[in-house]
């Protein structure tokens, strides 16, 4: 019975699946690594089903690395965060396919500044000599915005307004990081704010938003200029036609939206307006953490 | 029997079963516990899996730069699949501490994940950096730890588990062994005593049908028991015992068949020698239209029935039922006989006249039967003749003989009357006759007395007539009385007598006045028939009992009395009338003389017959009753005349005659008493004899209309005085007591009318008796 059964597996397998390409999409550490891995993976196996192409995808540690990583890791696509994105856009010609829809509609983000209720931080001028918890220099409501809202309530220089100032690395570790009061202030998106709120009430409970930064876009799936028009355009048709399909409805459920709409480069604009507001350049902007 | 195979292998399967189930709950919780132990092997290597991932994780901690290769990508497998690893220990484990141990572990896990996604993407300063690194590396020492604990307790258990599961193995052997074996050795055994239970049996029932078949009915076999083939033998046994019984019967009833057969075939001949030989005419004749026309040649008859008719039988089959048949009854048997075709009756018999071959009427009681065929419609005809001639003569005298009696019944009551009535004429004129002043008055006195007693001689020739009264009988010859009475017939004739009677012609017990009577009616009538000139020849002769057999006198001696003329004969057609009352082809003649004479001698128990033809005389035979005894012969006896003064009482119902009576009496010198019937008789004897004034005699008449008669009377008398002396007195009777009066108490008897002289006479006889 077992001998059977790996024959008819072997079967399957050559038989089977034979992938038009196989694809390498970078996903960028919004969340635990692994929180991400687990979130992507089922979204990944769609799109492998339906454009019958190999969907693998890698984590990258950073957010800084990902236009690096992008080119020295040979990846077709990532997941972008909004700032990433623009960047990967301006640096790399990528070509934005698509970005999800939140539950509550939106298909944008922002960024929120907190502190715990019992800090008793209540602006900026509180904030000084307090530890910062950034996520990264490459994500918008990461350090972009929170260095935009400093530039215009006067702070230029965080190093020195600041007792320290570190990148977690993710949204959810800064926001652990003040929970958790391993820094006073943090720096991250509300999609992940909302997330992690939803697993654990002390996050609303205890932690405070000092501010709120304009929308942005969802982190959505570019892919690089010279991937193959077809293979784009599956994706592209997969991803924006998968809330009609019945299956594709249920992984968007577990991906923790709605669906996907086309994304556009003019869909960044706010994230170039938010980076010339921070003083930043995005062509030649240091985004590697050091 | 299928009770017993069914509880045989019932048993042994069940013995089998519970081998087996022993066995195999043995082996299933030794399944389970293998499952378990492989269970443990497996979680083993997980935990092992689980250790050597958190090793590599930890290894690549320290090892791999994950800024920008792909071994990121490793750590992050190796520690996603961690998780699953140890979701898999966790749906294995059921023991508590375990499973708690194995939640700690996956907590741990996720801490670990947190851990090494924090160091793997946190970007600050190196201490930061290398604290992260370092918490991720406890976590996976202290993961490593857990699971090697775990590893260590459950090697144990393994271990454990595998002794004791091997242990429950062999004990699984052990029972299946045994189970087999012992399931082996009984299946032998019920295999063994179940064959013998069918095949014995079954033998034995083979070898008794050979033995059934070679002929030995009846063969029986001696198995017994309870079950289905017990049953078989004991039908068997019934069935053969009812074949032997069966053929035995067939045998016998073969035997029986072959002795009906004979006995049939004897039967058969029997019958045809009974219908040769029977006395009874049997006629068989075939059903078809007007069987009364057809020959009887067509027909089967017997001797007696061709006899019957004088016919033989080549005669009769030129004859048919008609031709014999008397024409007068012809109709009625046609009736009868369609009536029987129809099937509206089985039979019907009758008395019928036929003509026999001399041309002579003979009578013969017909039964006739429609024998029926199978469908029981009529095929023939049987019929049977009996001749009867000789009853229906017998059966004509009777009729004449209750003719005679019903005109005798009436003669004799006119003849009572009439003699009363002439009693006391003749007592009256007697008594004129006495008184000497009527010289002329005596002469017509003495023609009417003449004409009374021919009168008296008239009655009694009609009592005579009606049984002749009763004969008063006395053992006589009447040798005498046959020359006497003929001679005195023959009287102023000129026809000659001869007698033919030989000196030791029997006696016989008569009425010698009755018979008188008779020879006197014959020889008459013979006279009258030789009216110029004749001869009558009178012959008698001691007919022997054994000689003939002549009815009435079967087995008694008798005289025959021949009373034979040579006058002008009887014809045919009157020869059967002559002897009924009045009855008579003369011109004068009351038709009474050979009708008396017949009445008379019937009452002495005899008999008398004619033989005649016209032109060839006529022939009277009589027949009387012999007796050889010749002792009882009474002589003859002198009345002294007595006259004197004596007593008598008178009895009778008739006024006239009893006052008439008185008187002449009492002229005569008696003293007379009248009694009207016989209560007064009595009340007046016992009177006189209380007074001491008894009477003489007494003159009783036998009949008393509306009162005690003197039969009656006489039996009280006798109680009063033993003595008595009575006088029986009747103008008729046909009571015996006149025949035998001194039986019943009288001592004489007087018959009606009677003349005074008689009476006086018998009067004086009596009294002096007693004197």
């Amino acid at each position: 019975m077992k001998l059977v059964q790996i024959l008819i597996a072997a079967c399957i397998i050559l038989s089977g699946v034979s992938y038009a390409a196989e694809l390498t999409i970078g996903l960028i550490p919004e969340q635990n690594v692994f929180k991400q891995m687990k979130r992507y993976k089922p979204l990944g196996k769609y799109l492998e089903e339906k454009t019958k192409n190999k969907i693998s995808f890698t984590i990258l540690s950073r957010y800084g690395n990902i236009i690096e990583s992008f080119d020295k890791m040979k990846l077709d696509g990532a997941f972008w965060g909004s700032f990433t994105g623009a960047m990967a856009i301006v640096k790399l010609g990528i070509k934005p396919i698509a970005r999800p829809v939140n539950r509550d509609g939106t298909s944008t983000y922002h960024g929120y500044i907190l502190v715990r209720k019992d800090s008793g931080i209540k602006n900026v001028a509180d904030m000084q000599g307090k530890v910062i918890a950034f996520v990264e220099r490459a994500t918008t409501a990461g350090y972009i915005f929170p260095r935009s809202y400093f530039n215009k309530h006067g702070i230029k220089d965080i190093n020195t307004y600041f007792k320290e100032y570190y990148f977690t690395g993710s949204h959810d570790a800064a926001i652990h990081a003040v929970l958790d009061k391993k820094a006073d202030i943090a720096c991250a998106k509300n999609t992940v704010y909302e997330i992690l709120s939803r697993d654990d009430k002390r996050i609303k409970d205890e932690l405070m938003i000092i501010a709120r930064s304009p929308d942005v876009p969802s982190n959505g799936l570019g892919l690089r200029q010279h991937l193959a028009f077809d293979i784009k355009a599956d994706i592209k048709e997969t991803l924006l036609e998968m809330h009609k399909d019945p299956k594709g409805k249920l992984v968007l459920e577990e991906f923790g939206v709605v669906q996907f709409i086309e994304t556009t480069e003019a869909d960044y604009a706010p994230v170039f307006e938010i980076a010339e507001s921070a003083g930043i350049n995005l062509k030649d902007y240091e985004y590697i953490n050091k | 029997m299928r009770r017993k195979i069914i509880l045989s292998l019932f048993a042994l399967l069940v013995f089998m079963a519970s081998g087996t189930v022993i066995a195999v709950l043995y082996m299933a919780s030794n399944t389970s516990q293998l499952k378990n132990i492989i269970m443990l092997h497996e979680i083993e290597e997980l935990r092992r899996s689980l250790i050597i991932k958190i090793q590599n994780v930890q290894t690549n901690l320290y090892t791999v730069k994950p800024d920008y290769s792909r071994d990121f990508d490793f750590i992050v497998n190796e520690a996603s699949d961690l998780n699953e690893t140890a979701r898999k220990c966790s749906s294995c484990h059921h023991k508590p501490d375990l499973a708690r141990q194995i939640e700690t572990v996956q907590s741990r896990i996720k801490d670990y994940e947190t851990s090494l996604s924090y160091y793997l993407t946190a970007s600050a300063n190196a201490d930061r950096i290398a604290k992260l690194k370092l918490d991720s590396a406890s976590i996976g020492s202290e993961l490593i730890k857990l699971a090697e604990d775990m590893s260590h307790s459950a090697t144990k258990n393994l271990a454990g588990l595998t002794v004791d599961t091997m242990k429950r193995m062999n004990h699984v052997t052990t029972i299946l062994l045994i189970t087999i074996v012992v399931t082996f050795i009984l299946g032998i055994l019920v295999s063994v005593n179940l064959a013998r239970s069918i095949t014995n049996p079954v033998n034995e029932l083979v070898n008794a049908t050979r033995m059934i078949g070679s002929g030995e009915y009846g063969s029986t076999i001696d198995y017994k028991d309870k079950t289905e083939l017990g049953e078989l033998a004991e039908h068997f046994n019934f069935m053969s015992v009812a074949i032997k019984d069966g053929y035995d019967k067939i045998q016998k009833e073969m035997t029986e068949r072959q002795h009906a057969e004979e006995a049939l075939r004897t039967s058969e001949e029997k019958f045809r020698t009974f219908f040769k030989a029977s006395p009874v005419g049997i006629l068989i004749y075939p059903v078809g239209p007007n069987p009364f026309s057809r020959l009887l040649k067509h027909s089967m008859f017997n001797t007696a029935f061709h006899s019957f008719f004088g016919y033989t039988g080549d005669e009769l089959n030129t004859k048919s039922i008609m031709d014999l048949s008397y024409p007068e009854d012809i109709a009625r048997n046609i009736d009868l006989i369609h009536e029987l075709m129809e099937g509206s009756r089985d039979s019907y018999s009758m008395e019928k006249r036929y003509i026999n071959k001399n041309g002579d009427i003979i009578w013969g009681y017909l039964n006739v039967t429609a024998l029926r065929d199978m469908r029981n419609k009529p095929s023939q005809i049987m019929t049977t003749l009996v001749d009867i001639t000789e009853r229906k003569k017998m059966e004509e005298e009777q009729i004449k003989l209750e003719k005679l009696e019903s005109v005798g019944i009436l003669a004799g009551g006119i003849a009572h009357d009439f003699n009363n009535i002439l009693t006391s004429i003749i007592v009256n004129i007697a008594r004129a006759k006495m008184s000497p002043n009527f010289e002329k008055l005596f002469e017509i006195l003495t023609e009417v007395e003449s004409a009374c007693k021919r009168a008296k001689e008239l009655t009694n020739r009609l009592i005579t007539f009606s049984k002749g009264g009763v004969p008063v009988k006395k053992l006589s010859f009447i040798t005498d009385h046959l020359k006497d009475s003929t001679l005195f017939a023959l009287k102023g004739s000129n026809i000659k007598s001869e007698f033919d009677i030989p000196d030791d012609l029997w006696p016989v017990n008569v009425d010698v006045g009755q018979i008188n009577q008779v020879i006197l009616n014959l020889v008459i009538n013979a006279k009258q028939a030789m009216p110029d000139t004749g001869s009558i020849h009178v012959l008698a002769k001691n007919i022997n009992a054994d000689a003939q057999n002549i009815y009435p006198f079967s087995g008694q001696d008798y005289i025959k009395i021949v009373f034979k003329d040579n006058g002008s004969g009887i014809s045919k057609d009157h020869i059967n009338k002559i002897f009924d009352p009045y009855f008579t082809t003369k011109k004068k003649g009351s038709g009474l003389g050979l009708s008396s004479a017949y009445s008379i001698i019937k009452n002495h128990g005899g008999s008398i017959d004619v033989e005649s033809a016209v032109g060839e005389g006529t022939t009277f035979n009589v027949y009387l009753p012999a007796v050889n005894d010749t002792s009882s012969i009474e002589s003859g006896k002198t009345v002294n005349r007595f006259i004197g003064e004596c007593k008598i009482l008178i009895m009778d119902d008739d006024t006239t005659l009893r006052l008439t009576l008185s008187k002449t009496l009492q002229q005569l010198g008696y003293v007379v008493e009248l009694a009207k019937d016989g209560t007064e008789a009595i009340r007046l004897y016992s009177e006189a004899q209380q007074d001491g004034k008894p009477f003489d005699a007494l003159i009783m008449d036998l009949t008393i209309t509306s009162g005690m008669g003197g039969k009656e009377a006489i039996g009280k008398l006798i109680k009063i005085d033993p003595e008595v002396k009575a006088i029986v007195s009747s103008g008729y009777s046909d009571d015996s007591l006149m025949a035998n009066y001194k039986k019943y108490g009288f001592c004489a008897i007087i018959t009606k009318p009677y003349e005074i002289e008689e009476l006086h006479a018998l009067l004086n006889t009596v009294i002096k008796e007693k004197a």
